[in-house]
């Protein structure tokens, strides 16, 4: 483990951090709390233990400590809608998201560095002109429209695959491809534009000179130094990702954790929405230190930072 | 943030705009992304300002003996359907063309307050770095960090759906990108040797950073913000989609398009057409992106 990624790792609490300040932040901006953890009607009783167990009579400081401990505890507070533990429903919705993301994240890298690599190989060509161009649209897109149409061509007109729901593979295949919408088109663009810009440069000149063939120039090369800057810009991603996938899920009736969060919005439950927030943004820190350690393991020059 | 591949000629312009027919056709060819997507911005800003003369219909009003309409041209009387009716028997082609105006106007009022603050910010953070810079770009950082999704499902959370506040969570998520090449160009430009002229001259701090920092950093400010403006456009529909944006009955293509989602099987042109008006959208301003780019920053060209 370099010194690199030791201090990534110890950045992570203080971005956790940060999140929950912003959160907190929100809420006691907008006045009594109290409104958003119960249902109008709530009798005055109720409300005054509400106040009182989350300490509003409390200094703002003592209140934002006592807000992180209860969640570093794992204590989100009660889901209203849900009548459990919010943290107990957000993490039975995890494995339905890290499902549909990873297999959209490692299809999504795959698909993105080939036709990227295939694009600038080729450039000038159909093909080249055909999938720059399909990625500019895709782009353009808003990828739920996407996901909108495929359920009315493969679910509703030729009854192939389902248009909503967890199940078998069957299931995974229309939220995948939809997903694969923001990821594919940036990766592509980018695999090709760096490996045009690296077969510019003079080392590659110097491994033709010296006899290399042009396979061999290109895989272990510049395919090398192209990944670099994919993986950082995956790892960037990674929100953009996140926010695709809530989309996706709610398109798809797909039981993930950003689907819960939007439905927990319109059901006004607020400790679920702070617990599936929470949750989410840590898994896009996890993504993203993941592709910093990628990074690191294939680019000598970070470890020695 | 979007970004759109040209591979079109890249050779240097000679001169500014050439003389006469032939020059304008010529400048038309070697610009070719940025006259189409100004051609189709054009359409839609149109639509957006004239959507109340162009409406055949009101778009609020409820027709409930006109449920999910077929799309027709014609029709007994009365003004047909042409893009047929929503379950409450509106009108869609009207509600398009107000939605598209309601877009437009959340987008470009979120990206006037994102790049007013951001731009400020980082003209302040750059010029008086040790002081308040870091703090600035931390902040920076860690707004980075929070995936906007995330940050928008909070703030609708606590204060509800309104056009105000779908305003303030697209300018939330947007003004990092001004701050940060705002501050960069602010430290390079700073040590420039025209700005220390300036300053020996008696230009005061603000004088400096509007006249001479903030104009050298426009062409790529310009670029930002014009692809800022496909990807709220993106952006703002997801979220009226999610019932986190646009509240109704204000029309607004993402929540036709949820609407649409429901009622696939019966009705699927609600979720078409909807759709199809935001690529076109988005189409155009990621072309017009790219074209003044070649024009105004080089610097950031890809491809």
């Amino acid at each position: 483990m370099s010194r690199f990624i030791i201090r990534r790792i110890i950045q992570i609490p203080f971005a956790v951090l940060g999140i929950t300040l912003v959160i907190f932040v929100l809420i006691r901006l907008r006045g009594d709390p109290t409104a958003l953890y119960l249902p109008p009607d709530a009798p005055e009783e109720v409300r005054a233990q509400v106040r009182h167990n989350m300490g509003l009579d409390l200094p703002l400081p003592v209140q934002y400590v006592r807000f992180v401990s209860n969640m570093v505890r794992g204590d989100f507070g009660m889901s209203m809608w849900h009548r459990r533990a919010a943290l107990d429903v957000v993490v039975s919705y995890i494995p339905a998201t890290v499902q549909l993301m990873a297999m959209a994240l490692l299809l999504g890298a795959l698909l993105g560095i080939v036709l990227g690599l295939l694009s600038a190989t080729n450039k000038g060509s159909p093909l080249d002109v055909f999938l720059v161009s399909l990625s500019v649209f895709g782009q353009s897109m808003p990828s739920f429209w996407l996901g909108i149409m495929l359920i009315l061509v493969f679910a509703v007109n030729l009854r192939w695959l389902p248009a909503s729901g967890r199940g078998g593979w069957e299931h995974l295949v229309l939220p995948t491809f939809t997903l694969l919408m923001y990821l594919v088109p940036p990766t592509l663009l980018l695999v090709r534009s760096s490996v045009l810009e690296l077969l510019r440069e003079d080392f590659v000149l110097v491994a033709r000179s010296k006899g290399l063939t042009e396979r061999a120039i290109l895989y272990g090369h510049v395919l090398k130094n192209a990944l670099r800057p994919t993986i950082t810009s995956l790892g960037m991603q990674m929100g953009r990702v996140m926010g695709g996938a809530v989309i996706t899920e709610t398109v798809f009736a797909w039981p993930g954790l950003g689907r819960l969060s939007v439905q927990a919005v319109g059901n006004r439950d607020m400790a679920l929405v702070q617990a599936s927030v929470v949750i989410l943004a840590i898994w896009v820190i996890l993504c993203n230190l993941a592709a910093d350690i990628a990074n690191a393991s294939i680019d000598p020059r970070i470890q020695a930072e | 943030m979007s970004t759109v591949v040209s591979d079109g000629d890249t050779r240097p312009q000679r001169g500014s705009m050439a003389r006469g027919l032939t020059g304008a056709v010529h400048w038309v060819g070697e610009h070719k992304s940025l006259v189409a997507g100004a051609g189709i911005l054009v359409v839609v800003v149109l639509v957006a300002v004239f959507a109340p003369i162009l409406a055949p219909r009101d778009p609020i009003e409820q027709d409930l003996f006109n449920r999910l309409q077929r799309p027709s041209l014609s029709s007994e009387g009365d003004t047909p359907f042409l893009l047929g009716t929503d379950g409450f028997g509106r009108d869609i082609f009207s509600r398009i063309l107000y939605a598209t105006r309601v877009s437009f106007i959340v987008v470009i009022s979120a990206i006037a307050v994102s790049g007013t603050a951001g731009i400020l910010l980082g003209l302040v953070a750059g010029y008086y770095e040790a002081k308040v810079g870091t703090i600035i770009m931390r902040l920076a950082d860690m707004q980075m960090a929070l995936p906007p999704i995330l940050l928008a499902v909070t703030v609708i959370a606590v204060f509800g759906t309104s056009l105000a506040n779908l305003v303030i969570v697209l300018a939330l998520s947007g003004w990092v990108t001004y701050t940060r090449i705002t501050y960069s160009e602010t430290l390079s430009i700073k040590q420039m040797e025209y700005v220390t002229a300036a300053r020996a001259v008696g230009a005061s701090d603000l004088r400096i950073m509007l006249r001479h920092i903030l104009r050298n950093a426009f062409g790529a400010l310009i670029v930002v913000a014009t692809l800022q403006v496909g990807s709220l456009i993106l952006f703002e529909a997801a979220l009226s989609f999610l019932g986190l944006g646009v509240p109704p009955p204000t029309p607004s293509l993402g929540s036709m398009l949820s609407e649409g989602r429901n009622v696939l099987a019966v009705a699927p042109w609600l979720a078409t057409f909807p759709g199809m008006t935001i690529v076109f959208m988005v189409l155009g301003i990621n072309y017009l992106g790219s074209g003044l780019r070649e024009i105004l920053d080089p610097r950031l060209r890809i491809g």
